[in-house]
């Protein structure tokens, strides 16, 4: 409830003066001689109760009448009663994650949502301003503008194949509207609350920003999901090779089904298989010719579509060359005797070798020009300076110092290779740079927060991947660890130049090759590489082609992320703490509209203030003719009683 | 006082009657058979002889009618609701009485009077002829409204003092206490006199004056009221009504005649009450 003329109201004191005047204030009274005194005494015993009644409804009466004429000339309005809103700052956040793409009844979820989106945008006003968030597609900015160009923007929305982390979205939109001159501020949370969707806690994302959401009741459907999808248990086939793909199933409670799945590489129907909730399926993947290979594993659709196929992409390729330099240790001539069993390594000559495994530094001065090298430091740290003045001579601006920190340290670090997950450092050398640090220096691995893997390219542009501990079981867990095989043939695949395979989620950040002039979408869309060599917009899933000309120079595959299958919601208990203290949660379509724009003007109510005043005037009227009923009468008579016997 | 009285009853002598009670006076009536205890100097000897019976005379007892006019001289006749207007309650009163004396006494009858408030303060027996009327209104005009009411004890009073029965009259506002007031009238009736109420009433009693609020106070008790006037109008009128409808009630099954005179209203309105009570007495 507000006012339009609030400074009337304060006309409302008016009111204490009927009180006033029927509690406390007495007339000037006249005195009268009147002989009849008992006339009058015996009216006041027999009607003092009905006539302090009438006093009192006429006091109520004309106390109401002055309310109403109060509220009539304030003009006040009511929010119950519709009517607009003050000028405010909307954010819509819309959420078109993969899981909007769910089909209930025979409408998608995204489409009510933007139904919902439309209602917002039904009553909003010209002094309106609207940003509108895709949550599902957070490398889009905010489209920002008045109710049209936001229309405009919701029905453009489509479905995209990216996680929605609705958490940051309201961030994102809070940090808008502090942005606003708009006094008035909302957030327009059109969302399925997938669970997944949101970091809890959520430690209010909106700070205090009033939040109107959709909390949809209807029960959502098991979900037949493929999550996960490995080739080669991770490690591209090679040429001529026969590998396998796993695919794993969404676990879900209530479904145990069986269905088909099926392995689609280069458009053809290679093999089959069965999948139930939560079960892991292998089928086998024929050799294929030296090149890029491309598939597809698909299940039969259900209700979310977007996630019933997961894509791989991988590079056939000849089996890296690697020589070893120096006394590598058992277990990296173990891990080279299985790979090169398996036909995914060649020995060879350093010279001639793609990668040399050069312990303490040895071999580093006879590589060739396209050698790569994975230094790994001696066990003893009276050999340190022999390693580095090879690292000097090989033009490698690193050096080993001989203090050796000792510990238990996870492996960590943004840019940490797969086979390192898990790892574990127990003595490491510090490695200190020489001089400016080469500027291709990246760090792949750290243990307690100094470096542990470290990769660069010299001078004459060969790589090198620099090793902080010795790969013995008393220096790292790396050696005993299944992880060790991964690990070379990471490393040889990587420095060989065809790398490993990727695991992308639909929504990354696309490094793109160093010679790849543009990406071609899986839609067919072809968009030139920026200057920044990262691919954003990534809302398809699907294989992405970079190319220079006419010539393909790698194949990445982008999948749904897996945490979008679960349609798991989040339960209305936790909408505070996941969307903020000021949440508003709506789940009939049909209370959309009245929920939104919380601080409405409302509707003008002075008419029927005044109706109301007009018949309690009538009303005291009639009392009050009822108690001067014989006024008139007493009129026709002779005036007296004011001069007759009034005394002094 | 003359002068007024004389212009009101002139239109109301609407002739002579006798008075009611037979006796033994010169104008003969009838005869009747002789009874043990009859007077024998009334023994009709003449018609002893023809029938041989004794009878006794009887004649039209030529006595004028006995009336008493008690007038209530309390201070609260004094009043008037609008002095410049309208007559005192007592002047009405004494102007009634000076008129009801003279068709009394043209009639024939004697008229005595008393006045009285918490006690009898003048009082003529009751005489006839043209000099008595003269005394009467002597003795009327300097009476001056004082004191209170307790008019039981005067009226009783007056009902051991008029021996013989006749015609009560009493002019009042009754303001007085009721419950005793009506004993004494009653007390008056059982002594055989015809008693007639008149209850004079200022208009302004039964209406209450112009003001929203107001204080009224009893001149003769001193007791005060604050009254919201707007508040209580019609409910007022509708006691005074009440009491009214109240006296009427306990008087009539005792035949004593109630009339209330405004005295806003002609006096010979009121006259015309005293002979429709006259007629009746015969």
């Amino acid at each position: 409830m507000g006012a339009l003329n609030p400074l009337f109201l304060a006309a409302g004191i008016a009111v204490a003066v009927p009180i006033i005047l029927h509690l406390f204030h007495r007339h000037e009274t006249r005195r009268f001689n009147f002989p009849a005194l008992r006339y009058l005494q015996r009216t006041e015993k027999e009607h003092a109760r009905q006539i302090r009644f009438r006093q009192l409804l006429l006091l109520l009466t004309r106390v109401a009448v002055l309310l109403l004429l109060v509220g009539a000339g304030a003009r006040l309005i009511f929010a119950g009663l519709g009517g607009a809103h003050p000028p405010t700052a909307v954010v819509i956040v819309l959420d078109n994650s993969m899981s909007s793409g769910l089909v209930l009844g025979e409408r998608r979820v995204l489409d009510d949502l933007k139904a919902l989106a439309h209602q917002t945008l039904d009553g909003a006003s010209d002094e309106d301003r609207f940003w509108v968030i895709r949550a599902g597609e957070p490398w889009m900015p905010a489209i920002t503008g008045g109710a049209a160009e936001a229309r405009a923007a919701v029905d453009a929305t489509e479905a995209s194949g990216g996680v929605g982390d609705l958490t940051a979205a309201l961030v994102r939109a809070a940090e808008l509207l502090g942005t606003a001159e708009l006094d008035d501020r909302e957030i327009h949370l059109l969302s399925d609350m997938q669970r997944t969707a949101f970091t809890l806690p959520g430690n209010d994302p909106t700070g205090g920003i009033p939040v109107v959401t959709w909390a949809d009741d209807d029960e959502t459907p098991n979900n037949r999901a493929l999550t996960e999808l490995l080739v080669g248990g991770g490690l591209p086939p090679l040429e001529g090779q026969r590998t396998e793909v796993t695919m794993t199933a969404l676990d879900a409670v209530d479904d145990t089904a069986r269905w088909t799945v099926r392995l689609v590489v280069d458009g053809r129907v290679r093999g089959a298989g069965t999948l139930s909730a939560g079960a892991q399926t292998t089928i086998a993947l024929p050799a294929t010719a030296l090149g890029w290979v491309q598939g597809h594993v698909e299940s039969d659709p259900d209700e979310l579509r977007a996630d019933d196929r997961r894509y791989f992409a991988f590079r056939a390729r000849r089996a890296p060359s690697v020589a070893v330099g120096g006394a590598t240790g058992v277990f990296v001539s173990e891990a080279m005797a299985v790979l090169e069993g398996s036909r995914r390594i060649r020995s060879s000559g350093v010279g001639e070798a793609e990668l040399l495994i050069a312990q303490d530094g040895s071999g580093l001065e006879g590589r060739g020009p396209a050698t790569a090298a994975l230094i790994v430091p001696p066990e003893d740290a009276t050999v340190l300076p022999a390693l580095n003045r090879r690292l000097a001579d090989a033009q490698i601006p690193w050096r080993y110092e001989p203090r050796l920190e000792t510990g238990e340290a996870e492996l960590t670090g943004e840019s940490l290779p797969e086979p390192l997950r898990g790892a574990r450092a127990l003595r490491w050398y510090d490695v200190v740079s020489v001089g400016d640090r080469a500027p291709t220096t990246r760090t792949l691995a750290e243990a307690a927060g100094r470096a542990w893997a470290l990769e660069g390219s010299d001078p004459a542009g060969r790589r090198y991947l620099l090793l902080a501990s010795p790969l013995v079981a008393s220096a790292t867990t790396l050696p005993v660890s299944a992880s060790m095989v991964r690990f070379i043939d990471w490393t040889a695949s990587e420095w060989a130049g065809a790398g490993s395979l990727p695991d992308y989620s639909t929504g990354a950040y696309l490094p793109a090759p160093a010679e790849a002039t543009h990406v071609r979408f899986p839609s067919g869309r072809e968009v030139e590489i920026d200057a920044t060599r990262t691919v954003r917009g990534t809302s398809e899933p699907g294989v992405y082609a970079f190319v220079a000309a006419d010539t393909l120079v790698a194949l990445v595959a982008l999948n749904p992320p897996a945490g979008e299958s679960r349609l798991e919601a989040l339960d209305e208990r936790d909408y505070e703490t996941a969307v903020g203290q000021e949440v508003d949660a709506v789940s009939r379509a049909d209370a959309w509209a009245r929920a939104v724009f919380q601080t409405r003007l409302g509707g003008e109510a002075w008419w029927p203030f005044l109706w109301v005043a007009a018949l309690l005037l009538i009303v005291e009227s009639l009392l009050a003719s009822t108690r001067r009923g014989g006024t008139r009468q007493a009129e026709r008579l002779p005036a007296r009683a004011e001069t007759s016997s009034a005394l002094p | 006082m003359e002068f007024i009285a004389r212009e009101v009853v002139e239109g109301f002598l609407m002739g002579l009657h006798r008075s009611p009670h037979r006796g033994f006076s010169a104008e003969f009536a009838e005869l009747r058979a002789y009874q043990a205890g009859d007077d024998l100097r009334y023994i009709d000897w003449r018609m002893y002889g023809r029938s041989d019976r004794y009878y006794v005379k009887q004649f039209e007892e030529e006595t004028n009618l006995r009336s008493y006019l008690l007038l209530d001289v309390s201070e609260s006749m004094g009043w008037s609701s609008s002095p410049g207007t309208l007559p005192s309650k007592l002047w009405y009163a004494k102007h009634l009485a000076a008129s009801l004396a003279l068709v009394l006494l043209r009639q024939g009858d004697s008229v005595g009077m008393a006045a009285f408030h918490n006690r009898i303060v003048d009082r003529v027996n009751a005489r006839g002829g043209r000099r008595q009327w003269h005394e009467l209104v002597r003795r009327l005009e300097p009476l001056e409204a004082q004191g209170g009411t307790v008019a039981e004890g005067a009226l009783r009073e007056l009902a051991v003092r008029l021996r013989r029965r006749g015609l009560v009259v009493l002019l009042s506002d009754l303001l007085v206490a009721r419950e005793e007031t009506l004993t004494a009238l009653k007390f008056l009736r059982h002594h055989g006199h015809e008693v007639l109420v008149f209850h004079l009433l200022d208009p302004g009693e039964r209406e209450l004056p112009q003001a929203s609020e107001a204080r009224f106070f009893d001149p003769e008790t001193d007791e005060e009221l604050l009254v919201s006037v707007a508040d209580i109008r019609a409910e007022y009128r509708e006691a005074v009504r009440g009491a009214l409808s109240e006296w009427q009630r306990d008087l009539r099954p005792h035949s004593i005649d109630y009339e209330v005179v405004d005295t806003d209203r002609p006096m010979s309105l009121s006259l015309k009450a005293y002979l429709h009570k006259r007629e009746r007495l015969g």
